[in-house]
């Protein structure tokens, strides 16, 4: 019982409405799918197009994958390097200053926290714009490294709060008891408290990896010549207006995100997001 | 005698909650020191600034005669036993007893790890994970990590609590066996007074921040140094009259000067205790040969008083 | 005080983090504040933002205020239909949990491309339902009410999960005792919505107020894949970006920020005195 209460049965009508706004949920991304494998004069060559569709095929992915091959296999790897390189650093920054966080007086603390969220207020294109420009003069521009730095900033913040929720969640006794058996601060960090908090770490790098895969603000301004898959994605669809390359690789960008997504459902919750201004 | 553990003038204040007040202490070589008291009254607190986990706002702590005030817990060769025992959940039982020794560089770890499991009877689980095992190995396990260091003196918070009833009643008698066995020094923080009467060889009463009295635990009971003590310590309070103090055994039921009457009876085995008030209020428990009914006076004799003075 | 020297180590630890954000957030949101007010030559002027008024006018500004409205109260209807629904006990709430999840994880600018996909004028989804109910084919992007329905549409698509776990997470803080005191005391659904939710979940209205709304005045990708043709506050300073001359795309910045300072600094205070009244 989470909430108000409930007679039983009212189960039925909750499944109900349930299953509607499922249904509602899939549908765009059922869309996404029969647009990559039906021939296209049932879909975007049609002028009503049904959502039903009779005859598939394989040659929509082939072409974009065979025509396109040496730019979308640069655009794959820059966004696999940036979101690694994303994941990565956070999961390094997040749980160091977490737990640097949870060591501290809780005015201090909070005032750093106050700091970390005041920083996730300010949009993208206000920051990408002077960094651009100071990328073009340290040579990191057009970079994956450059934009995986810039990246970084979108989810530093919900990464500490979400290694911290972790920390807070470990029995207090656990490190004192490494610290009485003679661990010093870095002992007791790495081999008791790191494995301890893997889960939590795990979940903020591929949740700042995943951010970074779908990052569209910062990749467009400071890596335009290289892009990376969504930019790619952005170019095919609206510049060079080929609809059916956009749908066929936003498929390829998709799917590992999804299955991100199913993994992380447990970690991802509004307390985290909620974290920043209650806590 | 040798001094293990001293405590001079040690006082804590968090913002203007003074929760430690100048409290001085000697602990011996090879004693089983209690610290018991009712909760909230400082016993985690006393215990944190031993261990190094906290710090006093002043006084200074001394363990084998060398000022330990301003050491970290790794630096003060101590071991530890929380209440939830602490272990390490991502080890398995031998990790976890290895751990001490790998913190501390030692050699010949597999054959110090077996040693103790040995004496504590938990060889045969040695691979499983620590949370497979039940709350009495854990208890054993935690035990084994504190002993394999062989450190300086060793700290217990509480760690029969979370045992159940029967386990607790062995486990009890099987920690003092084997800190007599050890030779070594155990400080013991408990709110159970069982625990204390059983494995202390001297019992500090704290309260509010302040010892009450240190003693042997026979002697709290029979000679309780204020009002309070005799009142915390003993299955009943200690029955106030006049100013002074005795325990239900010293009276003897049936006739004498005093009198009060009984709202309510308790036996336990052949003996059965009458709870009652006399004529000031003040509620009396007696040791009774046979039972009395409720509502009836029933006269006695006190053999023996515990005189508080003036004490409050 | 604990150990000192521990307190410092912790410190240290949080340094890296900390500079991290000060050099590459707060630096450069000053450096573009402070670009917006002088010329190539470092000095100062007006002129940026003149130049910024002269040539879009304020429909950029008051298209994001629309634009954000909207969106945040779609989202917010969703999400709380939806953090209801996920607050009850029925057969299969987990697997519909996850469900309303997936949109989450969808790229943007896919959302786009799908959302372009339906409500496209040939070839459209949208279209086909119009038809299927005896109407005529829409230019959905053309005009700007119907632009407006999709940008809200595909960006909340997206969103509003988020909206929805957060009012949850604020759902299961209220103790149940309090509904079936209000049922005993008979207060009808609505009065234990409006007396007994919304009052509780007020700070966790805050968080979803703030954390969405700080993107929808962000809207950025959704309506530069052509959902929004109607110039916003962000689609205006991408196009004024020039990096050899990146002054006037400074001033589009800078509104920007102070709008969304302005909204931010709204919510706390409507935080602060939520907290206050409970």
């Amino acid at each position: 019982m989470v909430s108000e209460y409930n007679n039983p049965g009212s189960h039925k009508y909750f499944f109900i409405i349930a299953l509607v706004f499922s249904i509602i949920v899939l549908i765009p991304m059922y869309v996404l799918v029969i647009i990559a494998f039906a021939v296209p004069s049932q879909t975007i060559a049609a002028y009503y197009p049904s959502l039903i569709p009779t005859k598939f095929t394989l040659s929509n992915l082939m072409h974009a994958f065979s025509g396109y091959s040496s730019i979308l296999e640069a655009a794959f790897i820059k966004s696999l390097i940036t979101a690694t390189i994303v994941g990565a650093l956070a999961a390094f920054l997040g749980f160091h200053a977490s737990y640097g966080l949870s060591k501290l007086p809780v005015r201090l603390s909070s005032l750093i926290i106050s700091v970390l969220f005041f920083s996730t207020m300010i949009p993208s294109l206000t920051i990408a714009i002077p960094i651009s420009v100071s990328f073009l003069k340290a040579g990191l521009y057009d970079s994956a490294l450059g934009l995986a730095l810039a990246q970084e900033l979108v989810v530093l913040p919900m990464t500490i709060f979400m290694i911290t929720g972790t920390l807070q969640s470990l029995p207090k006794q656990i490190e004192l008891q490494a610290r009485v058996d003679g661990a010093g601060f870095f002992q007791s960090l790495y081999s008791v408290i790191f494995p301890l908090a893997l889960p939590g770490v795990l979940a903020a790098f591929l949740l700042s990896w995943m951010m970074s895969w779908d990052e569209f603000t910062f990749a467009i301004i400071l890596s335009p010549v290289h892009p990376t898959l969504p930019i790619l994605i952005y170019l095919d669809s609206t510049a060079r207006g080929n609809i059916l390359y956009a749908s066929a690789f936003s498929l390829i960008v998709t799917i590992p995100v999804i299955l991100i997504t199913m993994a992380l459902s447990k970690f991802i919750k509004g307390n985290y997001m909620a974290s920043g201004l209650t806590g | 005698m040798t001094v293990k553990l001293e405590l001079k003038n040690v006082t804590k204040i968090y913002g203007k909650h003074k929760v430690i007040n100048d409290l001085s202490l000697t602990v011996e070589q090879g004693e089983f020191f209690v610290i018991l008291g009712p909760s909230g009254t400082g016993k985690s607190t006393l215990l944190k600034m031993m261990v190094g986990i906290e710090q006093p706002t002043s006084g200074k702590i001394f363990i084998d005669g060398k000022d330990v005030t301003k050491l970290p817990p790794n630096k003060r060769n101590l071991a530890m036993v929380f209440q939830n025992y602490a272990l390490y959940p991502n080890m398995n039982v031998f990790n976890n007893i290895a751990f001490p020794l790998r913190m501390h560089h030692r050699t010949n770890i597999s054959q110090r790890v077996r040693e103790v499991a040995e004496k504590l009877n938990i060889s045969d689980i040695l691979g499983k994970r620590v949370n497979q095992i039940s709350g009495g190995q854990q208890q054993r396990v935690a035990l084994a990590r504190a002993m394999v260091r062989k450190p300086a003196m060793f700290l217990l918070d509480e760690p029969l609590s979370n045992l159940d009833a029967r386990v607790r009643f062995s486990a009890r008698a099987e920690l003092k066996r084997i800190q007599q066995e050890l030779e070594q020094t155990f400080v013991f923080v408990t709110h159970d007074q069982k625990e204390a009467e059983a494995l202390g060889d001297r019992v500090a009463v704290l309260n509010k921040g302040e010892f009450q009295q240190i003693a042997p635990y026979k002697e709290l009971y029979e000679n309780p140094a204020n009002p309070w003590v005799g009142d915390f310590v003993g299955d009943f309070p200690m029955n106030l009259v006049d100013g002074k103090g005795f325990r239900p055994e010293w009276a003897s039921v049936g006739s004498g000067d005093y009198s009060m009457v009984v709202e309510s009876m308790e036996s336990i085995g052949d003996v059965s205790f009458i709870f009652g008030s006399d004529s000031n209020g003040e509620h009396i428990v007696l040791r009774a040969p046979e039972k009395y009914p409720i509502g009836t006076t029933v006269k006695y004799t006190v053999n023996r008083f515990k005189d508080f003075g003036n004490q409050p | 005080m604990k150990w000192a020297k521990d307190e410092l180590t912790a410190f240290l630890l949080i340094l890296p983090a900390l500079l991290y954000v000060v050099i590459l957030a707060f630096i450069p949101a000053l450096e573009s504040v402070y670009g917006s007010f002088t010329n190539i030559h470092s000095n100062f002027t007006l002129y940026n933002y003149s130049f910024v008024l002269n040539l879009y006018g304020y429909s950029p500004i008051v298209n994001t205020f629309i634009v954000t409205a909207s969106a945040l109260g779609f989202q917010f209807l969703i999400g709380f239909v939806v953090a209801s629904l996920l607050s009850k006990q029925f057969k299969g709430r987990t697997v519909f949990s996850a469900i309303f999840l997936l949109p989450f994880g969808v790229a943007t600018i896919v959302t786009a491309v799908i959302f372009h996909d339906i409500f496209s004028s040939y070839g459209g989804y949208a279209n086909t339902l119009v038809r299927a109910f005896g109407g005529s084919a829409l230019d959905w992007t053309g005009s700007f009410s119907t632009s407006l329905l999709v940008v809200v549409l595909a960006d909340s698509w997206k969103n509003a999960p988020i909206v929805s776990l957060i009012l949850l997470a604020g759902m299961t803080t209220i103790p149940p005792d309090l509904y079936s005191q209000a049922m005993v005391d008979g207060a009808g659904t609505l009065r234990r919505f409006f007396h007994i939710t919304l009052p509780n979940l007020a700070p966790f209205i805050a968080i979803a107020l703030m954390v969405r709304g700080i993107s929808e005045f962000n809207i950025f990708a959704i309506a530069k894949a052509g959902l929004f043709p109607s110039p916003l506050l962000t689609t205006m300073t991408y196009s004024l970006f020039d990096i050899v001359n990146p002054h006037p795309s400074y001033a589009g910045a800078t509104i920007l920020l102070g709008f969304i300072m302005i909204f931010a600094f709204f919510i706390m205070l409507y935080r602060d005195r939520s907290a206050k009244v409970a």
